[in-house]
């Protein structure tokens, strides 16, 4: 990992997780055009569930989506 | 070349490779229906494992043979400028141009990205030497060993306590790459019919390599944990091991990752007493006692038959297999009902014995593995009928050895 042409070349990259914090995590392998993709952290469980609701809704129903900004209600969890 | 209805019908390729990691992916863009145009020249541009058939015999290397099936050969001098001026205008009739020599050597050929676009501006441009175009190690020459090594590979699969590092046959790196390269030149053929746009692709091996151990750095990046070769054990299951069975070079591999499966392994072996013994009762336990366990299980496994055993501990829900041949392998009654062990009839070699890709796409139909290309086998077809020379030019680029 700290092998120069690997840091030259920018194979790893530093992920922001919520929970683990700042970490270093190995980069897509193909550049495209020139640019490295940098990684993400994988998602906490549920993380995105409210904004893809809301990216759903907002697609098919715009007033639901007003009210969807609580993703786990949709989910049914609260009921 | 293309067949109706595979996925990647009316695409062409054009590859310029060697060994395994591009060609590997060229025969599996031309199984996913490629026209794949693998160029080589016999003014120094020969794929290395052409040479590895019989003598001086270009088209008897079975090792070429299945890194190449059905693609078709073009023999063209490289170093001469019509010869250049003839990829030219077959990259203007491509979609794809890919190779994996030293970073430099297309652009050194004059048929490097920026020349390429000048012909065909939305081509994929694909590029996969062992360390990639850019960084201290670009220009270094690569084989599968040497990127098992440097990708910290060969020394993890290693035995702890082992004198010297011992390397393995398969050139994981090669294998990856060429699957990871038909998936970018597949998402970039997609992002072209959206965009319209062409594509560099920078496709190091060695990253490659390392992007499959990313577990093995996230342990280290995260837990601050140096790696160190565990040979055969896991730090999830425990046991976990091969353990020689009766006969000759016999083994049975288990790996045992729940306590359920430990409390159902020792009556499958013999030892039945193993499940109520409280040194083994857990994970910890058993990686503790590690050393005895172990050689309970090396006398407990000595007298069975190892397949026998794979498959009743297979009935019993323990991960277990016999550690196959190459014969095993492909006479594997489960790898035999899903056809994936093909027969290829080669010229001059003959039916020859083949994985074919580990895909199946139900609704598309993939190309069976077809006999691989003699050397410059196309050149002529592809001259009149992709290029649309006449027979008089052609004759002049043979008689000039342009086309070789």
């Amino acid at each position: 990992m700290a092998d120069a042409h690997v840091r030259a070349r920018g194979l790893f990259a530093s992920v922001e997780h919520p929970v683990l914090g700042r970490y270093e995590q190995v980069s897509f392998p193909a550049i495209f055009d020139g640019e490295r993709i940098p990684p993400k952290a994988p998602p906490t469980l549920g993380q995105h569930n409210a904004a893809i609701l809301e990216e759903l809704f907002a697609a098919t129903d715009p007033v639901r989506a007003a009210d969807s900004s609580n993703g786990d209600d949709l989910l049914g969890k609260d009921r | 070349m293309t067949t109706a209805g595979a996925p990647l019908a009316g695409v062409r390729v054009l590859s310029f490779s060697t060994g395994i990691a591009a060609p590997y992916a060229g025969r599996i863009l031309a199984q996913c229906g490629a026209d794949v145009i693998k160029v080589e020249s016999r003014a120094g541009g020969i794929d290395s494992f052409r040479y590895f058939g019989e003598g001086t015999d270009l088209n008897s290397s079975t090792r070429f043979a299945e890194m190449n099936f059905g693609m078709r050969s073009l023999t063209v001098n490289l170093k001469h400028p019509d010869g250049v001026r003839l990829i030219l205008g077959l990259a203007a009739r491509s979609d794809v141009v890919m190779d994996n020599f030293r970073a430099d050597v297309m652009d050194k050929l004059g048929i490097g990205a920026p020349q390429l676009w000048k012909v065909r501006p939305d081509l994929i441009v694909m590029k996969m030497p062992g360390m990639g175009t850019s960084g201290p190690r670009s220009n270094y020459g690569t084989w599968g060993a040497t990127l098992n090594a440097f990708s910290g590979m060969t020394y993890m699969w290693n035995h702890a306590g082992q004198t010297r590092p011992i390397g393995a046959q398969g050139s994981y790196p090669d294998y990856l790459s060429a699957v990871m390269a038909t998936i970018v030149v597949t998402a970039a053929l997609d992002r072209r019919s959206r965009t319209g746009q062409g594509l560099f692709i920078d496709l190091a091996q060695v990253e490659v390599a390392a992007y499959a151990l990313g577990v093995t750095y996230l342990d280290a990046s995260i837990n601050g944990r140096v790696p160190t070769p565990e040979g055969n054990s896991s730090p999830t299951g425990a046991p976990a091991g091969a353990f020689r069975c009766r006969g000759r070079d016999r083994w049975c591999a288990i790996v045992i990752e729940t306590d359920s499966q430990w409390r159902a392994l020792g009556a499958m072996v013999g030892r039945p007493e193993l499940a109520t013994d409280a040194r083994f009762a857990t994970l910890a336990g058993r990686r503790r006692h590690g050393k005895a366990l172990e050689e309970i299980l090396v006398a407990a496994f000595a007298d069975l038959e190892a397949g026998e055993a794979a498959q009743r501990l297979q009935e019993a829900g323990i991960p277990a297999g016999m550690v196959q041949t190459g014969e095993d392998l492909a006479a594997d009654p489960q790898l035999r009902h899903r056809n994936f062990i093909r027969t290829v009839d080669q010229p001059g070699l003959g039916p020859i014995t083949a994985a074919d890709v580990p895909l199946r796409l139900p609704g598309a139909s993939l190309r069976p593995p077809a006999a691989a290309p003699r050397l410059g086998e196309h050149t002529d077809e592809i001259l009149r009928d992709v290029l649309g020379y006449a027979e008089a030019e052609i004759e002049r680029l043979r008689a000039e050895e342009i086309v070789i």
